[in-house]
């Protein structure tokens, strides 16, 4: 299908779902300027730079429309009976989101002081949550000028729900919430957009576990959208471990600010979907910021997982840490693609960038690409990457040791995975996420038992 | 006579009067480019009927396409309908009349690089009749390569003396249909040189443009071949250290190389073009396509640059890897000063088994200057046990200048390994200071520091190669410290 056909298809479904999306969620003004920027601008294509290795086929078929928009006429959304949620975290209050929608039957409120957590589109029982306005539902950072957030605008115009996190200072406990949105419907039925925003005071603390899951077919198109603002002095840990269905075309964009001192440790695991992208935008706005962004990705069969992650420097004595780890089996293409750029006013900028692919398949694929883009000398930046096969002479020596070749290899494979799982600072999280990741590897048993 | 036929026959008028299709004996043709004045500069070098078509499918190829703006550089659009695609050489009587009618600043720097001062004149483009040694030089090399059976001469000329070879061989490796720029230059190439050196020959002396038979300007539209058969020895070397006079700001060259079965091409570049004054007014636009092809089984293609001239310099001298066991690689210092902008790099593009490519980059950036390094290491499925190793290093000297890095690694064959690190800094504090409490001036320990930066690079150049490179990098910097 041609750009303009698909900007046409874009317009002609927003206009058919325009009155029934909910105002308090996006208004209706910035949804039409969303779209019409959109239609504009056009929908990525392989053919941008920093969309290349991403495979967006699912865009050509994707129904746009969000589910909800077709369900909340008729009913709200079923719940499937036997969703198999991953189990709750000790401390940490659950918001459950289904196809994009809130489900509080799902979810499992801790009262916290110090932070608010509350979805904005108004569950039907309880009209209290509804907000008067829009107040706190600022815009995502205008992507207009980046042609990398342009899938956020498609978040913004269809959004159905948005997960409104805000944290305050003066306690020095950090808050926990976790946030599971699954995907129910199939991408024939409609689209899901989970939505986030989460803003933290000064000096405030959070630990938030984001969670993306399928159910039912598998073969959903979900476009989730994430905003962090991260006040002075305040410390954001995000984990975001995206499990979605075999089939399903999995596409998100974040956009974070650190203001001076702000420290923002977020670790992403990417293992689910058909077709993959994550787009991670962090901006560097005060002096002292720092940002150790951690990511793993496992591709198999013909999956795509595909990272693009833009830091901008723009004050000084920032810190940067970028680690990627990622493993292609099977026909598998896995990317990362990180680029920091360092502005003039941005002296002092120390940044790292360690990127390593592994190849474990025939015709698997990896593509890697540090970039750098620098304006002042007074900086530090280096950066690493690899791609290749698992090292013979470690190899060696473990089947010296009298391993089995298979198992001397998944040991390996997972040793390389470690560069970033073993950032992961609860351990109870970390156990679930190392069964998750055995699990995703062939002939896991042998694996689970040396966890 | 019906109307139509009245204005049918005005429009046929209004063309021929333009007379590109007359014979008339033009030094230049008039600004623009169509198929008439790609036939007319064809037609005055007496090419066959082959290439008169490769030009124009180019050219028809090329009004197809839109110039590429993917480049970290910036400059005004570039018309290309107001550029002269042809000109006669022009008559030495053009030039200065004397070396003190040069440019000052331009003999100040001969001065500085130690270039011999009868050279100076020649490079200046003085009309000077005797051109020192030069025509007693050139015979003497002309005899020795005849003896070994080399073919080195210009282009222009081998069109006459070795269609077959150029028919062979043209636009193979890098296809009219390549690039914009490319493109442009397949229709429209002036001229440029080519060599052939045959089965099992080691070419016996080093190739050097700088000591070319054609002393009669190439041209903006600069076109290369190089063959090297089987197990043949080749190693070119392109540019010189001294600035040279040019009154062409777009330079669009191809270069490409074809290496056959344990053929060895080494392909050095010593570019100092005018980079425009300190604000960034004028200079050269350097927007060059080089591709070497490793054709043959063991065979290896090597590129060294050392840039540092031009305003904008938009080039990657790239291999392609098909011979199993062939080897790429890719040495280059880059430098840019006042309003310099650089977006330069290499690609390796692994095909056959065992193939290995190595990558050294190395960029300064000074002044207001924008250097990039942008390069592509991709691993084909077929090319099992691929390896390469890739290293560019960055320094930064003053707080206005950029340097920028784009590496591309895309591996398609889990039997190879690639490696890239990157690093970026100023000059260490350290290290200076070091230097400073030896009693070295802070110039001479920045250059001291430069030149170790870049090493590994300068040793990959022909000896005398050398050290004219670090003198030149000295020129170029100055000014940018303190």
């Amino acid at each position: 299908m041609t750009q303009s056909a698909l900007s046409k298809r874009l317009l002609d479904e927003y206009a058919a779902v325009s009155d029934s999306l909910p105002t308090d969620v996006v208004s209706a003004e910035r949804r039409q300027e969303a779209i019409q920027a959109l239609a504009a601008r056009g929908l990525p294509t392989t053919r941008e730079e920093n969309w290349r290795y991403t495979n967006l086929r699912p865009l050509e078929r994707a129904r746009f429309a969000p589910v909800a928009a077709a369900a909340a006429a008729a009913a709200p959304t079923v719940i499937p009976a036997g969703l198999d949620l991953p189990s709750t975290l000790t401390g940490f209050a659950r918001f459950t989101f289904v196809d994009g929608t809130f489900a509080p039957e799902l979810s499992s409120e801790h009262a916290q002081a110090g932070s608010t957590v509350r979805n904005l589109r108004r569950a039907p029982e309880s009209s209290a949550r509804r907000q008067g306005s829009t107040a706190g539902t600022r815009p995502l950072t205008a992507p207009s000028g980046c042609p990398e957030a342009s899938l956020a605008l498609l978040n913004e115009a269809f959004a159905t729900d948005t997960a409104l996190i805000s944290v305050r200072g003066g306690t020095d406990a950090p808050q926990r919430v976790e946030l599971v949105f699954v995907a129910v419907a199939g991408a024939d039925v409609g689209a899901s957009y989970p939505r986030i925003q989460v803003a933290l005071d000064p000096d405030s603390r959070l630990i938030l576990v984001e969670r993306h899951v399928s159910a039912g077919s598998g073969a959903s198109f979900v476009n989730s959208s994430v905003s962090v603002d991260i006040g002075r002095g305040a410390h954001l840990t995000h984990y975001r471990l995206q499990r979605a269905g075999a089939r399903s075309a999995w596409l998100d964009t974040l956009t974070a600010v650190l203001a001076a001192d702000g420290r923002y440790s977020l670790l992403t695991i990417n293992t689910g979907g058909l077709s993959a992208r994550s787009t991670t935008q962090v901006q560097m706005a005060g002096p002292g910021a720092e940002l150790i962004l951690s990511a793993a990705a496992l591709g198999d069969r013909q999956q795509t997982q595909d990272h693009f992650a833009l830091v901008e420097h723009i004050a000084p004595r920032a810190r940067t840490d970028q680690t990627f780890r990622g493993i292609a089996s099977g026909r598998a293409r896995v990317a990362f693609n990180g680029k920091i750029t360092v502005r003039e006013a941005a002296a002092g900028t120390d940044s790292r960038q360690s990127l390593r692919g592994l190849l474990a398949g025939p015709a698997a694929e990896i593509d890697v690409r540090p970039q750098l883009e620098i304006y002042t000398d007074d900086v530090r930046c280096s950066h690493g990457a690899t791609a290749g096969k698992l090292d013979d002479s470690m190899l060696f020596y473990l089947l010296s040791r009298g391993l089995s070749p298979e198992v001397a290899q998944r040991l390996l494979k997972w040793a390389f995975l470690e560069d970033v799982v073993s950032k992961i600072e609860l351990p109870e999280l970390r156990r679930q996420i190392e069964h998750d990741l055995a699990g995703q590897m062939a002939d896991a048993a042998s694996l689970k038992e040396l966890l | 006579m019906s109307e139509t036929e009245n204005r049918l026959e005005s429009l046929l008028a209004r063309r021929y009067k333009h007379g590109f299709v007359t014979d008339i004996d033009a030094d230049t043709v008039p600004p623009g480019l169509d198929e008439d004045v790609v036939r007319l500069i064809s037609r005055k070098k007496g090419e066959p009927a082959f290439l008169t078509e490769w030009r124009l499918k180019a050219l028809r190829h090329w009004l197809t396409m839109s110039e590429p703006h993917w480049s970290h550089t910036s400059y005004p659009p570039i018309d290309y309908q107001a550029i002269s695609y042809y000109s006669a050489p022009k008559a030495k009587s053009d030039g200065p009349k004397s070396l003190d009618e040069v440019d000052p600043k331009l003999l100040e720097t001969y001065e500085k690089l130690g270039v011999p001062l009868h050279e100076r004149a020649r490079l200046a483009g003085v009309a000077v009749d005797a051109v020192f040694d030069s025509v007693s030089v050139a015979t003497t090399f002309k005899e020795r390569l005849n003896e070994a059976g080399v073919v080195f001469c210009p282009f222009s000329e081998a069109v006459q003396r070795h269609p077959e070879l150029l028919e062979r061989y043209l636009g193979t490796v890098v296809p009219f249909t390549d690039n914009f720029f490319a493109s442009l230059n397949s229709a429209v190439f002036s001229d440029g040189s080519f060599v052939h050196v045959p089965k099992g020959v080691r070419c016996p002396m080093e190739l050097s443009t700088y000591f070319r038979i054609n002393a009669a300007k190439t041209g903006q539209f600069e076109r290369t071949l190089i063959i090297a058969d089987e197990g043949a020895y080749v190693s070119y070397l392109e540019g010189c250290t001294a600035p040279m006079r040019d009154e062409n700001q777009l330079h669009a060259a191809v270069v490409e190389l074809v290496a056959l079965e344990d053929a060895f091409i080494k392909y050095s570049t010593v570019q100092n073009w005018y980079p425009g004054d300190a604000e960034g007014k004028g200079g050269i636009y350097n927007f060059v396509t080089k591709r070497g092809e490793c054709r043959g089984r063991n065979s290896h293609i090597s590129w060294t640059q050392v840039e540092t001239g031009s305003a904008i310099t938009w080039k990657y001298p790239s291999c392609i890897l098909r011979g199993d066991g062939s080897s790429g690689e890719f040495y280059s210092v880059a430098t840019v000063n006042n309003r310099q902008q650089a977006d330069t790099g290499t690609k390796m593009i692994h095909i056959g088994r065992d193939t290995r490519s190595t990558i050294i980059s190395k960029g300064i950036s000074a002044g207001h200057g924008q250097n990039t390094y942008r390069g592509l290491v991709k691993v084909l499925p077929s090319a099992h046990g691929a390896r390469n190793f890739t290293q560019c290093d960055s320094l930064l000297m003053g707080g206005k200048c950029g340097a920028h890095t784009f590496p591309y690694v895309e591996v398609k064959n889990p039997s190879a390994t690639v490696e890239h690190e990157a690093s970026t800094s100023k000059i260490s504090d350290d290290q200076l200071f070091y230097c400073l409490s030896r009693g070295i001036s802070e110039e001479d320990a920045v250059n001291l520091i430069v030149s170790g930066f870049c090493k590994t690079v300068f040793k990959e150049l022909p000896m005398e190669f050398a050290v004219e490179a670090q003198n030149l990098l000295a020129v170029s910097l100055e000014g940018a410290v303190g």
